[in-house]
């Protein structure tokens, strides 16, 4: 009887511990996303001009590429109008390499900049940019944050 | 033993939101601390426009810039708009610019070149040089 209630007031401080565990998790993930959502505000209000731009290459190389999709476009207008919209500029395309130029660029929001960063900008850790492949060709996104 | 219980909950709550606002503090402090050392887009970079006149131009190759292209580009239309208030007088502005944005305009316009183009708007002339602290 005994042996039995040392084994309840066992498990439930091992309960205990893991919920205090789980809730610190669930706590930091949120800091992390409300001091995201700090950092958005705040630079939304600096005044400054984030702005996307897309590169295209003549061979993606080594790297991976990632096809992209009409929902892709439609996630990121922003990045439709660059590749195959109104913001396609070809007047500053005969300067520079030549396996390489910039399409073009268009001005969006930091949360726009953050997120086309994070779906299509360089992986974390090997600072390499996936390729997006659309219609036979090439793209990188590059984005500002001034 | 139900005012305990009570008591642990109220504790409970109050240390998940003092963890939520401290990783949140922490973050966005040293977020900033890091962007106002660095820069957040990685070291400074100062874009230079100077006014040149026609005879300058020599036989540098000349970019025609669009309105386009300053709005896509909106440190250069800043550097130049600075620079062309007054074409009368030789003018220099020197405008911060992000390393991506400096690719771009390097990739685009060649403002990080040996040979850097002279850039041309509202028929007015323009010497371009990139300066990096």
């Amino acid at each position: 009887m005994e042996e039995g209630k040392r084994s309840g007031n066992r498990l439930r401080t091992a309960g205990f511990v893991v919920a205090c565990g789980l809730a610190g998790i669930v706590a930091v993930v949120l800091g992390l996303m409300l001091a995201d959502a700090l950092l958005i505000y705040a630079m939304e209000g600096s005044g400054g001009q984030p702005m996307l731009y897309v590169m295209e290459r003549t061979e993606p190389g080594e790297n991976v590429i990632v096809p992209l999709t009409e929902k892709d476009f439609a996630d990121h207008p922003a990045l439709d109008a660059v590749i195959r919209g109104d913001e396609r500029n070809p007047s500053g395309w005969e300067w520079g390499m030549s396996d390489r130029r910039f399409i073009g660029g268009t001005n969006v929001s930091y949360a726009e900049s953050k997120a086309l960063q994070d779906t299509y900008g360089p992986d974390r850790e090997t600072w390499v940019y996936p390729h997006l492949e659309y219609e036979g060709a090439y793209y990188l996104v590059v984005t500002t944050w001034p | 033993m139900e005012p305990d219980r009570k008591r642990l909950i109220v504790v409970g709550t109050l240390a998940f939101i003092g963890i939520v606002l401290l990783v949140a503090a922490v973050v966005f402090g040293v977020t900033t601390f890091v962007a106002l050392i660095t820069g957040v887009d990685g070291p400074p970079q100062m874009l230079v426009v100077e006014v040149v006149g026609e005879e300058d131009l020599q036989n540098a190759s000349v970019i025609h810039l669009t309105d386009r292209d300053l709005k896509q580009h909106p440190v250069l239309a800043t550097a130049i708009r600075e620079a062309g208030s007054n074409p009368d007088v030789p003018a220099s502005a020197p405008v911060p610019m992000t390393g991506a944005e400096c690719l771009v305009l390097t990739e685009s316009f060649g403002v990080y070149t040996a040979n850097a183009p002279i850039l041309e708007y509202d028929g007015v002339y323009y010497a371009t040089r990139v300066l990096i602290h």
